[in-house]
């Protein structure tokens, strides 16, 4: 790390979780899980248009358990019988998850459980980096583990998320300050950059391979981060610096959100990158470059000396949420001001 | 409840007349709402409460994550003339729809509004107790639990104290460490239950928003809102479901702290939400119609043709009367 490299920090997601979901859960419980644990598919959403000044929040909602694509057995169905598919927001997009829910606090409370969870995900996600699939879909970049308990009884929840983020050997770190994109690109530029982001976003999950145009100074071109080797096809050649474009929850000055940290990770192992210049998106009050930051940073290198990344070596992952000690704790929460028919007969007027 | 179900749907249009709306003409300024801001979204909401007169998709409306920096308390003074400067900025300008300046002499608004207001006041205070009473849906779904819900032992608030364990440890460098120093001292939350302390943190949880030490983050209470179409008094119907600086539901009293103390207590009360199924807080609809054909009255007046499909525009402008420090989006941003 020279001198003028920082280590750069990437600001974790925090959990919304919506009274919605915890009253759909307690029915789910009921109906559907009954005694079972087994994991089940949850879809919650990141919104990359948050008010200035809130957190970036992972929200999940009373739509979490529909499906977020339809399966061969519901294709089969008419219509008007197929599940109703998640929709994320506008400004947001989608991160699938997986819930826990134990049927004991004991259960839940089982650390070594919870560990061994994580880093299933955690070879999951590095094993969809590897292969491919997660450059044809970005959105497994973004993955999370839901632990609840649900004492219904007592309309108390327990819960733990956990948003795995691979990490390198060495951290990575930043070159130089971070800018505007208003001066990373110049006028023109900026007006392709904005015409081409906005039609692409929802196909390509919020993630894009930016070039400035070779022939000219005034078109920017975007593309898919399947088509990276399209765009770079000799990155290990150091002609250029590569750009990426995401769409951050994130909004603070000079760090971005946690969905970049598995980007970086994947362009370090499959395509050697070691600097790269990342536009962190950011839509506030009604744009979607006027508060965008350019970071460029430094990614070390991850591989063996043969070049390749070993999948038998699963990287160590970080992510479970803290509270506000940076502690790993259980959150809870209690519903009974909305479920307890007590305290319901107590409020009404 | 039963009055609603024999209730006909309102089929003619009476906006002009009497400031109702047709679940028709709803869809069509929802529409235009989700369509100009694009922060109100159309929601499905559970399908087995799914209305018949209402497209599958579009059941009703929600805004998410809306910002309410500070408590109504802190600008109750300022928030009726805050309400009549609005109007009267708006009447400044000859594009815009509400123009109460060109054709009323100054001060009119605000005492027609505050009549307004004061004839919703009495009248809630007569009404509530008949018209509305909690309906907990919930209860029913969740008395069965009790029977089948074996692992739980008496009451006892499982406890996670001795939670803590090596096997749950990150030290990142790459990750930002939240710098929120702990708050000992927690006067927000000695009045509610012991399951606080299992949370440890809560640093800033005063009533008051307030911001970290070095993350420049400011933790604020936010608030979804929804709008239901009301069958029975034909105009829509506004529900809050709040959240703390930590992301905890609010609770009602709470939630009163949001509602201009006019309105507290009187216009609104807490029940189920028609397509969650949820209790919440909401506006009573009782007098949205007589307050929306006067507006629409006041439009005409000043040459201005009022339109169906900005009833919701007009109508948030008014709810903002009520809930003058939760900041959703109701900007009418085009010509009319």
């Amino acid at each position: 790390m020279s001198n003028n490299e920082e280590i750069l920090q990437f600001k974790e997601f925090s959990s919304f979780v919506n009274i919605s979901f915890w009253h759909e859960l307690a029915q789910m419980k009921l109906d559907v899980f009954k005694l079972s644990d087994k994991e089940v598919p949850i879809n919650a959403y990141y919104s990359y248009s948050q008010a200035a000044q809130l957190d970036p929040y992972l929200c999940l909602e009373y739509n979490a358990f529909q499906p977020s694509s339809l399966d061969i057995k519901d294709l089969s169905l008419d219509k008007e019988q197929r599940p109703l598919l998640f929709k994320a927001p506008p400004k947001s997009l989608i991160s699938n998850g997986i819930l826990y829910n134990f049927n004991t606090k004991e259960d839940f409370k089982n650390t070594s459980k919870a560990k061994k969870l994580f880093e299933d995900l955690t070879k999951t996600i590095y094993a969809d980096i590897l292969s491919g699939a997660a450059e044809e879909d970005p959105s497994k970049l973004c993955q999370f583990l839901l632990m609840t308990f649900a004492d219904i009884k007592n309309h108390n929840f327990y819960y733990m998320f956990g948003i795995p983020a691979l990490s390198f050997s060495t951290p990575i770190t930043t070159v130089g300050a971070c800018q505007p994109l208003g001066s990373f690109f110049n006028e023109n530029q900026l007006q392709s950059f904005k015409s081409g982001v906005q039609s692409l976003i929802s196909s390509t999950s919020g993630v894009f391979v930016v070039k400035k145009s070779t022939s000219d100074q005034s078109t920017v071109e975007l593309g898919k981060l399947n088509e990276w080797n399209k765009f770079y096809p000799n990155v290990a050649d150091d002609a250029e610096v590569p750009i990426v474009a995401f769409c951050d929850p994130c909004n603070l000055p000079s760090n971005p959100g946690w969905p970049l940290r598995n980007l970086l990770y994947l362009l370090a192992v499959r395509h050697k990158v070691s600097k790269l210049n990342v536009i962190c998106l950011r839509d506030q009050k009604g744009s979607l470059v006027d508060n965008s930051i350019v970071l460029t940073v430094h990614l070390p290198t991850e591989t063996s000396t043969a070049g390749v990344a070993d999948p038998n070596i699963i990287p160590k992952s970080v992510g479970w949420e803290k509270d506000a000690n940076g502690k790993i704790l259980p959150k809870s929460v209690s519903l009974a001001s909305t479920m307890d028919p007590l305290k319901l007969a107590e409020q009404s007027v | 409840k039963t009055v609603e179900k024999v209730t006909p749907t309102l089929s003619t249009s009476k906006f002009l007349d009497e400031g109702v709306l047709t679940p028709e003409e709803f869809v069509q300024a929802g529409d235009l709402l989700t369509h100009m801001c694009p922060t109100w979204t159309w929601e499905s909401g559970d399908p087995s409460r799914n209305v018949n007169f209402l497209p599958k998709e579009k059941q009703f409306l929600l805004t998410r994550n809306v910002p309410c920096y500070s408590r109504v308390k802190s600008l109750e003074n300022e928030s009726r003339a805050s309400i009549s400067d609005i109007l009267q900025l708006e009447g400044e300008d000859d594009e815009e729809w509400v123009a109460p300046k060109s054709g009323n002499p100054d001060g009119v608004i605000e005492q027609d509004l505050q009549k307004d207001m004061s004839g919703l006041k009495v009248s809630q205070s007569n009404n509530t107790t008949t018209t509305t009473t909690t309906k907990p849906t919930t209860i029913d779904n969740t008395k069965p639990t009790s029977d089948d819900d074996d692992e739980d032992e008496d009451g006892d608030i499982p406890d996670m104290e001795d939670f803590q364990d090596d096997n749950l440890v990150e030290d990142d460098p790459s990750t930002l460490k939240s710098n929120q120093q702990t708050n000992n001292n927690n006067n927000n939350n000695n009045n509610s239950n012991n399951n606080v302390s299992l949370e440890s943190s809560t640093g800033n949880a005063n009533s008051n928003s307030s911001v970290g030490d070095d993350d420049n983050i400011l933790r604020t209470r936010t608030y979804d809102i929804s709008i239901t179409y009301d069958k029975y008094y034909q105009t829509p119907r506004v529900w809050l479901f709040g959240y703390d600086e930590n992301r905890k539901p609010l609770k009602p009293e709470e939630i009163f702290e949001d509602i201009s103390e006019d309105h507290a207590h009187k216009t609104v009360t807490i029940d189920s939400h028609p397509h969650l199924g949820i209790s919440f807080a909401y506006i009573h609809p009782c007098r949205h119609a007589s307050v929306m054909k006067k507006l629409i009255t006041k439009q005409s007046e000043n040459g201005k043709e009022p339109r169906v499909d900005q009833y919701l525009f007009l109508f948030l402008k008014f709810i903002s009367v009520v809930i003058p420090t939760i900041e959703y989006d109701f900007t009418l941003e085009f010509d009319t």
